[in-house]
């Protein structure tokens, strides 16, 4: 509890630092394409009211089942391939291939294959997340201290019991390390995807405010996004203190 | 019957560059309740023996047995003990002393009863809900005892367990071995690099040359297990003879 409020301070002081710049920005700029952050979140908590709270939703619910598919499938995987090497052997190559290849451009082929709804849009957040979950727990689950291997060894820990006492624990701060920046890399898939033929979501609200000259909405759907990436990041931090306390002492 | 026995054992890893002679056809056999220090400089190989005797290196060529069977790692009889990292960063004090317990299937009042017994034996039973980065060199290694002991084994295999700690925890680790070792009448193998260490603890010391290691002379020690022998006049002209010992292998 003492951490948390240590960190409430810092924050609410950023957030205060950023709003009052933006606020002095908008003030000596005075152009209509950017509103002051007082007209910004008075706009943001009107339209939550009305629409923008359903497209919230829904973008909150699209990134969400993004980040636990990509959990669920990153990190066995990762675990997986950081300790067994000839399965690493095999599949690094494939791996190494298809991992710079900006997975954005699959958007149409995407839509194509699994529609216009959430699951295109979850997919492809997916495809882009998940490797950035896997690449990091695999780096982790490499680099796992051999010496406390060989005396879990000594002590008749068999394999699976390995990765429950060992790998995974090891990893578990970097996997949510790798969460917490795969949730901005989700967003930002989130809004590719939803700018496309979409009828719901932020980035359709945002595009749709954009498109008709709208600056006030554009940046209550601004606010939104920032809100979404600041409530998974906390969420993954009070996971973290909860899964991870010997990182704390 | 001996209850440890090696005997022309050679071990040759093979990586990616190639070949390394860490082993060459070191012997020695240790009856039960017995202790020896393995000494050399290091990269001669001494890591390389105990985990053979653990059976946490499976590529070797002689032969090696505990207790007349062939090593094999998490055998009930036998505990390892390394030098920093045995312990879980993320396991508490009290976690990590049951977890051998709990592999191995004890559970309930019974790994309780086992877990405390042995964690006030080694005196850190107030720090049990402690993580390892709260602790001293000295109470970690303490704890790593700990977790060998509860798993009361026959024979305590110690790879420089002592060597990152400051020099009175040392003697106070070392006192504490010695106490346990007579206690529970332990077959122990203790590698080391300090002369002093294997004078006070090993009834016999092997000496071992550069990589790869072969056994330049094994020296029985009748002062090992004496606890005032740190202030035996012959325990410093022992320790002369293992240092010239140690020089002459160099060459
Ligand atoms: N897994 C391994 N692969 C290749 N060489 C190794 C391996 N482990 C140890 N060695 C080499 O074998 C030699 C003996 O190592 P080790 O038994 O750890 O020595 P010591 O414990 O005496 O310092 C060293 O030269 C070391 O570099
Ligand atoms: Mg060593």
């Amino acid at each position: 509890m003492k951490e948390c409020s240590k960190n409430i301070l810092p924050r609410a002081g950023a957030v205060l630092v950023l709003l009052l710049l933006w606020h002095m920005l908008a003030r000596a700029l005075q152009l209509a394409i950017l509103p002051g952050p007082l007209e910004a979140f008075s706009v943001f908590f009107a339209e939550m009211q009305k629409g923008l709270g359903h497209h919230f939703l829904i973008s909150t619910y699209r990134v969400l089942a993004a980040i636990l598919v990509s959990f669920a499938v990153g990190v066995p995987l990762g675990l997986l391939l950081g300790r067994e090497e000839k399965l690493d052997r095999f599949f690094s190559p494939f791996v190494y291939l298809i991992y710079p290849i900006p997975k954005v451009v699959f958007l149409p082929l995407v839509m194509v294959l699994l529609g216009l709804g959430d699951l295109a849009k979850i997919f492809l957040i997916t495809l882009v997340v998940v490797f950035q979950i896997f690449m990091t727990t695999r780096d982790a689950a490499k680099g796992v201290n051999k010496a406390v291997i060989y005396s879990m060894q000594s002590l008749g820990a068999n394999r699976l019991q390995i990765y429950l006492h060992v790998v995974w624990p090891a990893c578990l701060p970097k996997v949510l390390t790798a969460l917490r920046i795969g949730s901005g890399t989700a967003i930002a898939i989130l809004f590719i995807a939803e700018t496309w033929s979409s009828r719901v979501g932020l980035g359709y609200y945002l595009l749709n405010a954009w498109s008709s000259f709208m600056w006030d909405k554009v940046f209550a759907g601004i606010i939104g996004m920032a809100l979404l990436g600041f409530i998974i990041y906390t969420a993954l931090d009070f996971l973290e203190r909860k899964l991870c306390p010997w990182e704390y002492v | 019957m001996s209850m440890v026995t090696v005997e022309k054992l050679s071990v040759t890893y093979r990586g990616e560059n190639g070949e390394v002679d860490a082993l060459h056809d070191v012997s020695l056999a240790l009856e039960e309740g017995a202790s020896c220090a393995v000494i050399g400089p290091s990269g001669c190989g001494k890591s390389t023996l105990l985990f053979v005797l653990a059976g946490l290196n499976g590529q070797w060529n002689g032969r090696a047995a505990i207790g007349g069977r062939h090593p094999a790692p998490g055998r009930q009889e036998i505990a390892l003990i390394l030098q920093d990292y045995g312990l879980l960063p993320w396991k508490t004090v009290w976690q990590n002393t049951v977890l051998g317990l709990k592999i191995r299937g004890v559970s309930g009042p019974d790994l309780r009863a086992r877990g405390e017994k042995v964690l006030r034996q080694m005196g850190i039973w107030e720090l049990h809900s402690l993580y390892p980065a709260q602790l001293s060199g000295g109470q970690r290694q303490r704890v790593g005892i700990a977790r060998s002991l509860s798993l009361e084994p026959d024979v305590l295999l110690m790879d420089e367990p002592f060597s990152s700690l400051d020099a009175l925890t040392r003697e106070r680790l070392q006192d504490l071995v010695l106490e346990i070792w007579k206690r529970r009448s332990l077959t122990m193998v203790l590698v080391t690099h300090s002369i002093e260490e294997a004078v006070f603890l090993g009834e016999r010391i092997i000496v071992l040359s550069p990589r790869p290691g072969r056994v330049v002379k094994a020296i029985n020690n009748p002062l090992a297990g004496d606890v005032g022998a740190r202030k035996d006049a012959r325990f410093h002209s022992l320790a002369t003879e293992i240092r010239r010992t140690l020089v002459e292998g160099m060459q």
